[in-house]
């Protein structure tokens, strides 16, 4: 009885606390803004999720061969798109408040945060990343970052779907 | 045979008295096993239920806010868990059916978190996380679905992870050698789940049967560049704890160390056949390639002979015969001259079957005295 009350509790709890663990870094941390491209739209829409690339505004990558661990500073303005205020090899990493840390593959930078679930009702609205779009990402100090929402022409994605929607 | 028809034809040998068939049948009906057909049934509507909860978060419900998702979540999963722990000293298809949800059910949380939180998977991380969630639980089930499953679950991780380069793939390798190696495991104190280690055997020498000498037949039919030797030597060691394993297990079968010098047989003729192209440039090798394909799975039959899996065998055998065959085809190109080849060949096959069981007839009667 006891095997099995722990074989179920541990589980449970575990999948308890990195939900509880992943609403306290949605709802504290830096809250930045960063543009969003797409670069392959075959990438674009995969299921019901959006995948996009960061635009950073400068290489983050030297390398396109090599794999490595990049960190990228931010300086976030009070309102607006964050820029970036310093990026190279971790180890060498100022003391930056904003900052997030990524590993670059293909000359191409990824930090965990380049994923955007959307209802599946919005499909038809939603085939490339629209212009203009932004993500809103929480940073929570110690380079993991996580993705709040996505704006398009300055609107939450969802209100924006809802008004692109195309009717059937 | 059923036991029903057993004990009858017993009966009517005079091996045992009528009686004495009835007092058999009374015991193995108070030990029976649970109905496998009826479990094969409950694990469709597991398998329908499940996929339908994660359809349902796949469809990532807009109106419904995360923390009610989250909540019902818990409620449902919690409340199979209680099932399950309630159930968990009366083995029957409500344990088995609660324990399988509730493994199932944690993949779906592991999604539902992810979706809700935007979080970025590349792919086999998730299926890590949740075999290590999933593991306690499935090590107590007794049906072959919760085993299956997490072996599944397991083969595609290794797939995922193995194939996303930089020198993964024999890490991968080596691991469906640890696994094999758990399933031929009946070592004392190492208590594990029958059904785990039976699973476990299965996905196992799978693995290194079909999943190795496929990869192998690839490898010696094209002039690829040899890799790095030291790759080579992680699935030598992967073969060196499996065969080791088997060696040392307590066997479990009539024809214990036949069965045992089959499995080693067929790991290292497997290993061989696989690292061979790794080490030495060997070019286009199509024929010396299908040599070595024979000759594992002629060691896998050999092993299946001994644990009397005759549906096994008939498997590895068709196997056999479709490689055999299309040897044929490769070497010969045209279809007279390979319908010829095969002729010839299985009245070879059929003439030294022939013998041998003359032979082995004549022998066994030379044993036990000259009789025929």
């Amino acid at each position: 009885m006891m095997r099995a009350a722990l074989a179920v509790a541990i589980p449970l709890l575990t999948l308890a606390s990195w939900a509880g663990y992943r609403a306290i870094v949605a709802n504290s941390g830096q809250l930045i803004e960063l543009p969003i491209i797409g670069y392959d739209p075959r990438d674009l829409l995969s299921g019901h999720y959006l995948t996009y690339q960061i635009d950073y505004g400068t290489p983050v990558c030297p390398d396109p061969t090599a794999v490595a661990d990049r960190c990228v500073c931010f300086t976030v303005p009070k309102t607006g798109k964050a820029s970036v205020q310093w990026q190279g090899e971790c180890g060498l990493r100022p003391d930056c408040g904003a900052w997030i840390e990524g590993t670059c593959e293909n000359g191409r930078f990824t930090a965990g945060v380049e994923r955007f679930y959307f209802s599946e009702a919005y499909t038809g609205a939603l085939a490339v990343v629209p212009p203009e779009a932004t993500a809103l990402l929480r940073l929570n100090g110690f380079g993991a970052g996580q993705v709040q929402a996505l704006k398009v022409e300055g609107k939450p994605l969802d209100q924006w779907l809802k008004e692109h929607q195309q009717t059937p | 045979m059923s036991l029903q028809k057993q004990l009858q034809a017993w009966v009517g040998a005079g091996l045992i008295t009528a009686p004495q068939g009835e007092a058999i049948a009374a015991f193995e009906k108070r030990a029976a096993r649970p109905p496998w057909a009826l479990y094969g049934v409950a694990g469709i509507g597991v398998t329908a239920l499940v996929a339908g909860v994660i359809s349902l978060i796949a469809a990532n419900w807009d109106g419904i806010p995360a923390a009610v998702k989250l909540g019902l979540f818990f409620l449902m999963e919690g409340g199979v868990g209680a099932l399950f722990v309630r159930q968990q000293a009366q083995p029957g298809m409500r344990r088995e059916v609660a324990l399988t949800l509730f493994m199932l059910f944690i993949l779906a949380g592991i999604g539902l978190i992810a979706q809700i939180f935007n979080i970025h998977s590349n792919g086999w991380s998730g299926l890590l996380f949740w075999l290590a969630l999933s593991l306690p639980v499935t090590l107590m089930a007794e049906s072959r679905l919760a085993a299956n499953a997490w072996f599944a679950g397991l083969a595609t991780m290794l797939t995922i992870w193995g194939t996303s380069g930089g020198g993964k793939a024999q890490v991968a390798v080596t691991a469906g050698y640890a696994v094999a190696a758990v399933g031929l495991a009946h070592l004392p104190g190492l208590r594990l789940n029958e059904a785990f280690k039976r699973a476990a055997l299965n996905w196992g020498m799978t693995f290194v049967v079909f999943g190795l000498t496929l990869a192998a037949s690839v490898a010696w039919s094209i002039d690829a560049p040899a890799e790095v030797r030291a790759h080579a030597a992680l699935p030598w060691a992967g073969c060196a704890l499996a065969a080791g394993i088997a060696l040392l297990a307590t066997p479990p079968y009539a024809q214990a160390r036949r069965w045992r010098l089959a499995i080693v047989a067929t790991l290292v003729s497997a290993t061989a056949f696989y690292t061979l192209p790794l080490l030495v440039p060997l070019g286009e090798q199509p024929i010396g390639g299908a040599v070595c394909f024979l000759i594992v799975w002629s060691c896998a039959g050999v092993a299946a002979v001994a644990a009397e899996r005759q549906r096994l065998f008939d498997v590895i055998s068709f196997f056999i015969a479709a490689r055999f065959v299309a040897i044929y085809f490769e070497v010969l190109g045209t279809l007279a001259a390979t319908g010829i080849g095969l002729i010839v060949s299985g009245l070879v096959i059929l003439g030294a079957v022939t013998v041998w069981y003359r032979f082995r007839r004549k022998v066994a009667a030379l044993a036990v005295g000259g009789r025929a």
